[in-house]
């Protein structure tokens, strides 16, 4: 048997697994059988490792130069490096199903074994769901885009890795967000067990909690990569462009933000329930809608796969997971609705709402500025595209008073917030942002957003400090490093509530970040050797030029020197390189990195008298960007290092207390 | 007013607000796809915010210094086209490109961007490349 026959077999014994696990799984949740949930779950390990096999395989044809596979002649060639090699199983279409499956089964295998002892009401259902969506894609991976189709004749070489995708960021970037995109199915899948069961009670979010943290994570920092692999490889001077994919990874995430923060409510006040489990069944229907967006040609963007009939089948199940989702919850409406109200619109669960309310209305304005020209097209027959402008005013004003909330928020108390104590509170941050923007008036800035996004980073950073300030005076140990004991305690003492506000700490740099494009500089023209040009305070010169060849590509490379006030502070040699294999020209941007501005260079072209066509960006406070992607990264992992909610016995005690001392 | 009623006004009008400028935005900042010969028949010079598709003409790619100068074709009309965009590193002759910005004088359209149109950037190179 061939190799491309085994892994097909593979695949289909891999989807018959799913499909058995998905009808056990049902049965014992039916019968209240132990024995076919046992059978079940063993299905669906089965399935696991199948695919995991299936995935090694494809791994080791690549390694193999098997160009007898479609897949491998067209993603991996002779020359392709060990990394890139690997990176090629999520570079098409085929092979990054199949690791979004691999990486689906491996959280549904763990949460069915995790939860088994845990929530048994509810692992046979959502051990079901799991194994329905497990079934669903493979099932696309055995009949409709097999990775494992051979070709024939079989071509001596493969035809390589795009360049563009041939970068560290690209290696790990779809990675992240596949694991965030996948991660979301643990919790939809535990949500909607709970709705088919009728156990509406706690238990299916403060289970699934952390996965949802964790994937939400994933999702965060393979949105941010994505962002730093477009800035340094597209070679356009931005990292965001509303793209209809990236539109599509930040669908997900902003549900999944909502989520994040709503559920708290849910947990100290035990109100939104229905709301909630819409949020998370939203986010995981969004998370298959950005896979669908992605491969159905369905919208022009720089990272579609080929149009394919794979596009066409994801939107029937979407269709089906969203009116059988949707309709449980309607079902369930009654009993879920909660019997508690808001008791002030200054209170801590008041603030969560608005930040829901804008999380959700930014969602659905991303969703229709991608969708628009889809429906434009379907009912006139004009073609018509959304540009950056409208994301950008309509998000905007949106994210701003977003980021303003977190500042507020944290201050607010639960049920009714104390307009004394606030005032004491937040005395300080809102005269520190007042006077930043006074300062920018001052300055002359003339962006409102920059203004307003500087003020509001200085307001809601101090705030935050202000929080771990009070915390840890509060904690204050013996001298002489008591303030920093008592912040360590504080921190360490609950992990969420800390870590949550570094990844606000993350969010506010980001913010700054994103200020700075307001004070963007751009240069572009023709430079002959020896000439020169400045933008902002920086003097460019055009020393040489140097051309040479590589076994893979042709490089031209501007030798360019940086001065500013005279000195000299750097050599950029931003490059235009043809790749052989793919007969395609590439830039490799010169970037020059410092906290205060990034200086990056593009060559566009080189003529035979070396003369460069050179475009610059002076972008400022981009590095900020990157630099609160890490702080995000932080604050999920002093999240993530808190106990589980299980062993949280005193929370749970508090909680508890609480629930008597308040009459519902 | 309950609380709960006062949230929910807040909200509509926090809604009713972002419907207003969803509105209003998508008007200013939406661009109509055309072909070189519909937008030759329709001859408005003053039209911007247009992109045109077409096929790059091959031998047609001149390089004047930062302005790049192409036709694009729809296999009927053909459309000069001069830009000073950066170029995609996809662009090349022959291969499925957007041009967006406006026609400055009749038959010469003046972009501000040049896209490589998709849907298989990655993909149709390679389709290309691979006999």
């Amino acid at each position: 048997m061939d190799l491309g026959a085994f892994g097909r077999a593979i695949l289909l014994a891999a989807f018959f697994c799913a499909a058995v696990s998905l009808v056990f799984s049902t049965a014992s949740a039916r019968r209240r059988d132990e024995r076919l949930a046992v059978s079940g779950r063993r299905a669906l390990y089965s399935a696991v490792i199948l695919v995991t096999a299936a995935s090694l395989l494809m791994v080791a044809a690549l390694f193999a130069r098997d160009f007898s596979l479609g897949y491998v002649a067209r993603y991996s060639s002779r020359s392709t490096t060990p990394v890139y090699t690997l990176t090629a199983l999520w570079a098409g279409m085929e092979g990054s199903l199949l690791f979004w499956t691999l990486l689906t089964c491996i959280y549904a295998a763990t949460a069915a074994a995790v939860q088994r002892k845990r929530r048994p009401e509810l692992t046979p259902i959502a051990t079901a769901v799991l194994s329905c969506i497990v079934a669903f894609f493979l099932g696309l991976l055995a009949f409709a885009a097999n990775p494992f189709a051979t070709v024939s004749p079989i071509p001596p070489d493969g035809s390589g890795l795009n360049p563009l995708l041939q970068s560290p960021f690209m290696a790990i970037h779809p990675v992240l967000l596949y694991l965030g995109f996948t991660g979301f199915a643990v919790p939809f899948a535990f949500a909607f067990a709970s709705l088919v069961t009728g156990r509406l009670d706690v238990g299916w979010f403060t289970s699934t909690r952390r996965w949802t943290v964790v994937a939400w994570s994933f999702l965060t920092i393979g949105i941010i990569l994505g962002g730093a692999w477009a800035y340094m490889e597209l070679g356009w001077g931005g990292y965001w462009a509303w793209d209809p994919v990236e539109n599509a990874s930040l669908l997900p995430w902003l549900t999944g933000t909502a989520f994040l923060h709503s559920v708290m409510i849910q947990e100290r006040r035990q109100m939104l329930k229905v709301w909630n489990v819409a949020l998370i069944l939203g986010t995981y229907c969004l998370a298959i809608f950005g896979t669908f967006l992605t491969r159905s040609g369905l919208l022009s963007s720089v990272h579609t796969f080929s149009e394919s009939p794979i596009g066409k089948m994801f939107l029937p199940f979407l269709a089906v997971m969203l009116v059988v989702a949707f309709g449980l919850l309607g079902y369930r409406y009654e009993k879920l609705r909660s019997h508690r109200h808001l008791e002030s619109m200054f209170s801590r669960e008041a603030m969560f709402l608005f930040n829901n309310l804008l999380l959700v209305t930014i969602a659905f304005t991303v969703l229709w500025g991608t969708l628009y020209p889809v429906f434009v097209e379907a009912l006139s027959g004009d073609k018509i595209s959304v540009g950056p402008p409208f994301f950008n005013t309509v998000v905007g004003p949106m994210a701003l008073a977003l980021v303003g909330l977190a500042g507020i928020g944290p201050l607010v108390a639960w049920r009714r917030g104390s307009g004394r104590s606030l005032k004491r509170q937040i005395a300080v941050p809102a005269i520190s942002g007042a006077f930043t923007i006074v300062v920018l008036a001052l300055l002359q800035v003339r962006s409102a957003g920059a203004m307003f996004g500087l003020g509001l980073t200085v307001f809601v950073a101090t705030a935050t400090l202000g929080e771990f300030a009070r915390g840890a005076a509060a904690h204050r140990g013996a001298r002489p490093f008591g303030l920093l004991k008592g912040l360590v305690t504080v921190v360490g003492g609950n992990r969420r509530r800390y870590g949550g506000y570094i990844v606000h700490l993350g969010v506010v740099l980001i913010c700054l970040g994103i200020s700075g494009t307001a004070f963007r500089l751009t240069w572009s023209g023709v430079l002959a050797p020896g000439d020169t040009f400045s933008l902002g305070s920086y003097d460019i010169g055009y020393e040489s030029a140097r051309t040479f060849e590589t076994d893979e590509k042709q490089v031209k490379m501007a030798v360019m020197s940086v001065g500013r006030d005279g000195k000299k502070v750097a050599e950029l040699t931003p490059q235009r390189n043809l790749h052989f294999a793919q007969n395609q020209p590439q830039s490799e941007i010169g970037l020059r990195t410092t906290l205060s501005e990034d200086l990056y260079l593009v060559l566009t072209q080189m003529d035979a008298q070396n003369r460069v066509t050179l475009r610059a960006w002076l972008n400022p406070l981009v590095a900020w960007i990157w630099i609160g992607g890490a702080f995000m990264a932080l604050g999920m992992l002093v999240i993530l290092s808190g106990r589980p909610p299980e062993q949280r016995r005193v929370s749970s005690k508090v909680r508890e207390a609480e629930r008597v001392a308040i009459p519902a | 007013m309950s609380p709960t009623a006062r949230f929910s006004l807040a909200a509509g009008v926090v809604i009713v607000a972002i419907a207003g400028l969803i509105v209003w935005s998508l008007q200013s900042s939406t661009a109509y796809y055309k072909t070189p010969t519909e937008l030759m028949s329709g001859a408005q010079p003053a039209e911007q915010n247009v992109r045109v598709a077409g096929r790059v003409v091959d031998g047609s790619i001149v390089n004047e210094g930062a302005t790049t100068r192409f036709a694009l074709t729809d296999g009927v009309t053909a459309l000069t086209v001069t830009t000073q965009d950066v170029l995609p590193d996809t662009f090349a002759a022959d291969i499925e490109t957007v041009a967006e910005g406006g026609l400055t004088e009749p038959g010469l359209f003046t972009a501000s961007t040049v896209l490589v149109k998709c849907p298989s950037k990655f993909e149709a190179e390679l389709a290309a490349g691979t006999p």
